[in-house]
């Protein structure tokens, strides 16, 4: 038991700020991401002997997290009063983010163009700071798949992102207040 | 790193966020998902079966009923965690305290429960008794303990009767009649079906009928 707390602790100091941070770019709310983060270490407790030691455990539990949001959109996820408690106890600083350059703003736009899978793969090696094959492991596939899959997907945003400031009219989208995903609100 | 890389950098809402170092409280989340989860996974251990059983069981029983006296608290020392179950807490009782399942002390909780209910003759709760306190560190509250013990005495109680000859299970029949009044029934969760098979079961008993009796005792006990 005292061993299973140990090995719960250290997952939570080595992964919770990355964790929280996965849960915040894909959740519509603080609220929602820490209900996953919770849940995630809920799992992570029940089923301690499945998680990998060192680094492998952060696709891991980003895996989790993944499944968690998939079923935080059906609905599925309770608010949980261990979230209620994390929320508070847990502080998360963002800042107010400033104007977005044309560019990113583009780039934005042509995020939402590409599969989701696609997109959750570039997500987690350009922000979540994954290695590719620790991304496979997160989405559950090879990881020579998820670097071909990757080389063509950032082939397909570039050429998105080019189109899109091509035709002027990225500004007139804004991601966070389109119907698009939730990711970036 | 090319330009797409810059731009997914600074497109990321989340690059400048800092989540704070762990603070005091964090120590207490942890007991409490430990907690948790192993109230949960004892409750799911009361009747050792799988969870495709529990349709028909009374596992699904996870809540505890009967507070504490605050006199006792002296008496059963070490086993006071000073955790209370919140008010939103479906599978446990509201306001009422998490017990250590682990500490040798639980085990004057275990006898004193089971003094409370009559056994067939010849049985005895020692096998029940015998698995406290728990191996591993465990948290749960008294009707835990009321539940374990009381579907402990009903399987035997079941078992007498579907032995016994005619003249012996009008005698045990008056016992299972009573069945329905155990604090056990508190303990079902809402919308299972424990209640109603628990009556439908005890009816056949008091019409000499074996069927539920046989099945329930195949499934739980």
């Amino acid at each position: 038991m005292i061993e299973r707390k140990g090995r719960l602790e250290d997952l939570w100091r080595e992964h919770l700020a990355p964790l929280v941070l996965y849960a915040m770019r894909r959740c519509p709310s603080r609220e929602d991401a820490m209900d996953v983060v919770a849940e995630v270490y809920l799992v992570a407790w029940r089923r301690i002997q499945q998680v990998p030691d060192g680094p492998a455990a952060r696709p891991w539990l980003f895996a989790v997290a993944r499944n968690l949001i998939a079923n935080q959109r059906r609905g599925e996820l309770r608010r949980s009063r261990l979230a209620l408690r994390l929320a508070s106890e847990v502080e998360v600083e963002v800042p107010e983010p400033s104007e977005p350059s044309e560019a990113v703003a583009a780039l934005r736009m042509a995020l939402l163009l590409l599969s989701e899978r696609n997109r959750e793969l570039i997500m987690l090696v350009a922000q979540d700071g994954l290695a590719p094959r620790e991304a496979a492991e997160v989405l559950g596939i090879s990881g020579p798949a998820a670097r071909v899959r990757l080389h063509r997907a950032r082939a397909q945003l570039r050429k998105e992102v080019q189109r899109l400031a091509s035709t002027g009219h990225v500004y007139c989208v804004d991601p966070i207040e389109a119907d698009g995903p939730e990711t970036w609100r | 790193m090319d330009h797409i890389d810059d731009l997914l950098t600074e497109a990321d809402p989340m690059r400048k966020a800092t989540v704070s170092p762990l603070g005091p409280g964090v120590a207490h989340i942890l007991k409490e998902m430990t907690v948790q989860e192993s109230t949960v996974q004892e409750s799911e251990g009361i009747v050792y079966r799988p969870r495709r059983r529990r349709a028909r069981t009374i596992a699904a029983i996870l809540a505890a009923a009967i507070a504490i006296p605050a006199a006792a608290a002296a008496i059963y020392g070490g086993i006071h965690t000073g955790i209370f179950a919140g008010s939103d807490e479906t599978e446990q009782v509201p306001g009422e305290e998490l017990l250590d399942l682990a500490d040798p002390a639980i085990v004057a909780v275990v006898r004193e429960e089971a003094a409370r209910v009559p056994l067939p003759p010849g049985e005895s709760f020692d096998p029940v008794v015998a698995r406290y306190p728990r191996p591993e560190a465990t948290f749960g509250q008294r009707g835990v303990i009321v539940v374990e013990v009381q579907s402990y005495a009903q399987c035997r109680w079941y078992a007498h009767w579907l032995a016994a000859d005619a003249s012996t299970r009008r005698r045990y029949q008056s016992v299972i009649e009573q069945f329905p009044s155990w604090d056990f029934v508190q303990h079902f969760a809402a919308g299972d079906s424990g209640p109603e098979l628990l009556s439908d079961t005890v009816a056949q008993v008091v019409r000499g009928e074996q069927t539920l009796v046989s099945e329930f005792l195949a499934a739980n006990c």
